[in-house]
């Protein structure tokens, strides 16, 4: 019973991989970045913060970054961002 | 956003700072054990960020396996708040009897004011409002707007289009004058324009008919200006109704004298405040005597609207009844304020080119005698009778 729940979640996740895009970013100018697809921080320093994005890593780098909301592979900053960089 | 910042609020959120281990395991940790988490800030390796009342209490394994240390430096919501003033019994009752205040005011009408007026005054019109029953201090359920806002229409001919509109508990009352439709004549009629005063032309416009007077021409009452009888070449004459404008210089004189003016010496003079609350009016003094009175009505201001409290002050006062003679200064200022309203009366159809008021002895003391010139229209229709053979 436990293997099979664990095949059907598995599909589950897969499938969903599939359908959802691997991330999204919206921004409000350069005060406020909303990344969708977020699976976790891998640095986070108050000039620059890295987010693991799935298959590529999203580098943020500006002044007085604050994580203002993480949750549910959301992640939203804010601060004053200068400059973003993708690295696969 | 501030629903979130309320529902954050009446849940309750807990401030806590993190040190010591591993700040990005730690966020990861947290993410995974889908514990809520916002504000976060890292300063010198120090975390320090928010998460719900629940977050915080299963916060432990994720600080566990990242090697930080966790203390919570606030606790911020509603639920704590409560815990907190437990025993203060009067904070909730305040807050509930403002609450119900609140829920049993907004039922009642707070402030009344006026839009759309041109000529007529919105102490007028609210005071005629105030006879439907729309007022400071009635009850909004028992108001039927668009039904009075009809029967403003139907029973005043000065309004041409009224509403009664409500936002919350401010009525607005707007409203259309009605035009005053111009003076139909029946064209069928054969007219002449004569002069209905005496002076000097300035323009003539004919609209219909033959001008007998030019521009520069001195005329007196009753002159032909505009002829309503067509000549034709063979001879023969139509009447025809004419029609123009006939603009002219008009002088115009009058003497001001002190015998004009009656002063009565006034013999007792009261005070008096009433509180007004929502349509009640608590007085705070004696009634004051009624012979002559003026109230003057002091709202409390809240930005444009006037709220339904305030302070009524009423000026009464007694005059004796027999006549006195007045001093020179205040016949001067009498004088003076008769010849102003003489000349705002003029103002209403003509136009004031020139203006001057003299100073004159006369047998009951000074007077003063209003020159003016004015540019008024002079034209007036003048029927023709035609004998029918």
């Amino acid at each position: 019973m436990a293997r099979r729940k664990t095949e059907k979640n598995t599909k589950r996740r897969s499938f969903s991989d599939a359908v959802k895009p691997e991330c999204k970013l919206e921004m409000l100018s350069n005060k406020e970045l909303i990344l969708d697809g977020c699976k976790g921080v891998i640095e986070y320093g108050e000039n620059h913060i890295k987010l693991n994005t799935g298959e590529i890593m999203t580098g943020i780098s500006g002044t007085g970054l604050l994580i203002k909301s993480f949750d549910n592979e959301i992640a939203v900053i804010s601060g004053i961002i200068t400059d973003i960089t993708f690295v696969s | 956003m501030f629903i979130i910042e309320l529902i954050r609020y009446v849940f309750g959120y807990v401030n806590f700072t993190a040190y010591g281990g591993f700040a990005d395991r730690f966020i990861n940790l947290c993410a995974k054990d889908s514990v809520p988490l916002w504000n976060i800030r890292n300063t010198g390796g120090r975390i320090t960020a928010s998460t719900t009342v629940k977050g915080y209490l299963s916060i432990r394994n994720a600080a566990k396996k990242s090697g930080m240390r966790v203390i919570h430096t606030d606790k911020k919501g509603l639920r704590f708040f409560i815990r907190r003033n437990k025993a203060r019994v009067g904070i909730l009752a305040g807050a509930l009897i403002s609450a119900l205040l609140v829920a049993v005011l907004s039922q009642f009408v707070w402030s009344v004011s006026v839009v759309g007026n041109t000529t007529l005054e919105n102490d007028y019109i609210l005071s005629l409002f105030e006879n439907y029953g729309v007022k400071v201090g009635a009850k909004i359920s028992d108001l039927d707007l668009k039904g009075i806002a009809a029967r403003a229409v139907n029973e005043n001919q000065q309004f041409s289009w009224a509403a009664v509109n409500r936002k919350g508990a401010v009525v607005v009352i707007e409203v259309r004058e009605t035009t005053k439709s111009p003076e139909m004549y029946d064209s069928s009629v054969p007219t002449n324009v004569v002069a209905s005063e005496d002076g000097v032309v300035l323009s003539v416009d004919v609209l219909y008919g033959t001008a007998e007077i030019k521009s520069g021409s001195a005329v007196t009452k009753g002159d032909l200006l505009i002829s309503g009888i067509i000549s034709h070449s063979d001879g023969s004459e139509t009447p025809v109704h004419a029609d123009g404008h006939v603009k002219a210089l008009v002088k115009r004189k009058k003497t001001f004298s002190p015998d004009s003016f009656s002063l009565y010496p006034m013999t007792s003079e009261t005070k008096t405040r009433a509180l007004f609350f929502f349509g009640i009016k608590i007085p705070l003094g004696k009634k004051v005597c009624e012979s002559y009175s003026t109230e003057h009505k002091a709202f409390v201001e809240s930005g444009d609207v006037l709220l339904p409290v305030g302070v009524f002050t009423r000026y009464g006062a007694d005059y004796s009844e027999q006549k006195i003679n007045a001093g020179e200064k205040t016949q001067k200022v009498q004088t003076l304020y008769a010849a102003a309203l003489y000349a705002k009366q003029l103002l209403d159809y003509s136009d004031i080119k020139t203006s001057s008021l003299i100073e004159k002895n006369g047998e009951n003391g000074r007077g003063y005698e209003f020159y003016a010139e004015c540019e008024q229209e002079i034209g007036t229709l003048q029927e023709i009778y035609v004998e029918k053979n």
